[in-house]
């Protein structure tokens, strides 16, 4: 096996993939990244049998084969190379040699065989999206994922598509995240999945805002897939809470608030609640949000916001870290926080957005 | 909330009716009641459809610390009546994680369940005390001698069969009694039979394993009661286990200095109860209690020669030892007692 590669084209391969190596010491194998020539491409696969990703890029072959290398070691090695042509030959006791200008490395290869064999994506019929809403998509729900591993259903977040909508939703059993978005072609079948998180972070680490990507299914895997890029992981098997319950039908105090200020509002006031609860108090009454936290021991913070009210006055206690990881995720100047009483879930919605993104948090008693 | 330790049978009578508390603090080395006990809360407070929303099983250190507990216990549950949170090696948590819960302790959310398990017994330190006098303490300790064989028919009972008591000495005898072997057995053993309504003693030789462990502690057991015929049989189990004479002569040789210089304060005139009563476990207490009067003061010193003898006959090589060894112990039991 022997082929020579742009300096840069291999370190964007081997970033790509690097984040699915596995690190248990379980399958030594798993910490390598398998080397294949095809043509004039050179596919590099890493795999933690959960997450698989593949990233292909373009050498000049010489001598097609396949190699298993230790990914940690190699991506060292070919951060520091200089920016050049890289040859890279293996020897038939599967010895690495890399060679760019005048440096040289040698590095100990482990052969393909023991390399788990991936599932083989079937031609099934899948459907594409804009990598931008996806990443938009995914980084408005994967906030409130549960990092709880006895809650196995709660560590995805639920990819469901009806008709021409796709909609994500996440829990951990105190907030809840959902958003909507149309896709532009109705696809050939319904999805109803839940997908680790995981993967879904890999995945935003690896999608550029541009052109689009593939989704499709196979077996008990989602694929996700463009010219370059194949991420493979396996499903979470398991039902979903109903997640329509959990969402107010309706409440009948409405409160606007300018994002950002209420986000830094909410992140000053914290500060005294830190110690204790972590609970901030919000006080709404005639066009007049006071927010307010207080420990005992450490003392108090209050401030106070003008804001579009004009119902019956309401107090609520929320975690502030909740309310924050909902607030930097609306876009708009505006959101809208709904409520019923001080006991019932928060729904906070943006003001405009043309797609629907609805948070709920619950309250904390005060 | 509760000051005072309540002990499993008080906890699930209280659970059967109706009475949920807030804050419960499972301690004790039966691990199988521990377990038993947290399942029969979630299962009271959470139906299966609320759980996957409302129930929360965390590891104190690892997972979440005191404060990460109280913030989670303070926000209301899902769409449910109640939250239940369950923490497991509570051990772990330090100084500051017990003070941060303790203000939660003193106010409780009517709407959570937090449930708290320790697999170690740190009791004796002021602020696990104060902590666990804040909660509805569940102290799970090994059954009694006498509550196990009621407890093994209970279970069968569960099952919707019934179990023969000579089948219940002989299941106790081969598999010990550590509740969850037991209960593995049981289930073994209802699977066996079939459609037969009761569990017989054949049915036990047939189907149950022979895994009975501590049998050396068991010894020791009976040697401080006296009770010879179990001796002698214990004797066996533990050469099966692989246990070697100057081994077994060792333990029993430790035991009896612990009784005897039980029996020294007892004849010195110091109070038995003081005497055992920093013995925490009240099973372990109750049995030196039991096994401290057994022995004369004068016993001792003949028993020290004849574990002496055995000693020597064990380290220079006799043929039959088995049978001096058998023979030391039925002496030991059946001449120097009260009895």
């Amino acid at each position: 096996m022997k082929f020579i590669c742009k300096r840069s084209d291999l370190t964007h391969g081997i970033q790509t993939v690097l984040n699915a190596v596995s690190h248990r010491n379980t399958l030594p194998i798993l910490s390598n990244i398998l080397f294949e020539l095809e043509d004039d491409l050179l596919r590099l696969t890493t795999t933690d049998l959960e997450v698989s990703i593949i990233c292909q890029i373009s050498v000049q072959v010489i001598a097609s084969g396949s190699i298993t290398i230790p990914a940690k070691r190699l991506a060292e090695i070919v951060r520091e190379l200089p920016d050049s042509d890289v040859t890279v030959s293996v020897s038939d006791n599967f010895l690495v040699t890399l060679v760019c200008e005048k440096s040289l490395f040698k590095i100990n290869g482990l052969p393909k065989d023991d390399y788990p064999v991936l599932p083989k994506t079937k031609n099934e019929k899948g459907f594409s999206i804009s990598k931008k809403q996806l990443h938009e998509m995914i980084k408005k729900t994967i906030f409130a994922v549960s990092t709880d591993e006895t809650r196995y259903v709660l560590n995805g977040v639920l990819f469901t598509v009806d008709d021409d909508v796709m909609r994500m939703v996440s829990t951990d059993g105190h907030r809840l995240a959902l958003i909507e978005q149309k896709l532009e072609k109705i696809p050939p079948q319904k999805f109803n999945y839940i997908v680790p998180a995981k993967a879904l972070q890999e995945l935003s680490k690896i999608l550029d805002d541009e052109g689009e990507l593939n989704i499709q299914l196979n077996e008990n895997q989602i694929i996700f897939s463009n010219s370059e890029v194949v991420l493979m992981s396996r499903l979470i098997d398991g039902q979903f809470p109903n997640y329509n319950q959990v969402i107010p039908k309706e409440t009948d105090k409405h409160i606007n608030c300018p994002v950002n200020d209420l986000l830094a509002a909410t992140r000053r006031v914290a500060l005294m609640a830190s110690d204790k609860s972590n609970s901030v108090k919000y006080t709404m009454s005639n066009n007049k949000l006071v927010i307010t936290a207080n420990t005992p021991e450490v003392g108090e913070a209050q401030e106070e916001m003008d804001i579009a009210y004009t119902g019956e006055n309401i107090s609520v206690a929320f975690n502030a870290k909740y309310v924050q990881d909902v607030l930097k995720n609306i876009v708009s100047a505006d959101c809208v926080l709904g409520l019923s009483t001080s006991l019932n879930p928060g729904v906070f919605t943006p003001k405009e957005e043309d797609k629907k993104y609805v948070c709920i948090v619950m309250p904390m008693r005060i | 909330m509760p000051k005072k330790r309540i002990y499993y049978t008080e906890f699930r009578r209280s659970l059967d009716s109706g009475s949920v508390k807030p804050v419960y603090f499972f301690t004790g080395a039966e691990t199988f009641l521990k377990e038993e006990g947290i399942q029969t809360i979630i299962d009271k407070v959470l139906p299966p459809a609320e759980r996957s929303m409302n129930f929360e099983s965390l590891y104190a250190g690892t997972d979440v610390s005191g404060q990460e507990v109280k913030e989670r216990a303070m926000t209301l549950p899902f769409i449910a009546k109640r939250r239940v949170i369950l923490v497991r090696q509570a051990e772990k948590w330090r100084a500051g994680d017990l003070n941060v819960l303790d203000t939660y302790l003193k106010d409780p959310a009517p709407t959570t369940v937090l449930i708290i398990s320790s697999q170690e017994e740190r009791l004796k330190q002021t602020n696990w005390k104060n902590f666990a006098n804040l909660t509805y303490h569940v102290e799970c300790y090994p059954l009694f001698d006498n509550q196990v064989p009621a407890w093994v028919e209970r279970r069968v009972g569960e099952h919707g069969k019934r179990i023969a008591r000579e089948a219940v000495q002989l299941l106790i005898e081969r598999v010990g009694q550590t509740l969850a072997d037991i209960d593995n057995e049981i289930n073994k053993l209802v699977n066996y039979i079939g459609q037969k309504p009761m569990i017989e003693a054949a049915d036990i030789r047939a189907a149950a394993g022979h895994i009975r462990q501590n049998t050396m502690h068991e010894l020791n057991l009976a040697l401080g009661r006296a009770d010879g015929s179990a001796a002698v049989r214990l004797v066996k189990h533990v050469l099966d286990e692989g246990i070697r004479p100057i081994q077994m002569l060792g333990a029993i040789a430790w035991h009896f200095r612990n009784l005897h210089s039980i029996r020294k304060r007892l004849d010195g005139g110091e109070d038995l109860d003081k005497i055992v009563g920093n013995i925490r476990n009240p099973q372990a207490r109750r049995e030196m209690q039991l096994q401290a009067t057994t022995y004369s003061k004068q016993a001792f010193a003949k028993i020290f020669q004849e574990l002496l003898k055995l000693d020597v006959h064990l380290k220079t090589g006799k043929t039959h030892w088995e049978m001096f060894l058998e023979m030391t112990i039925l002496k030991i039991c059946r001449q120097y007692t009260y009895k």
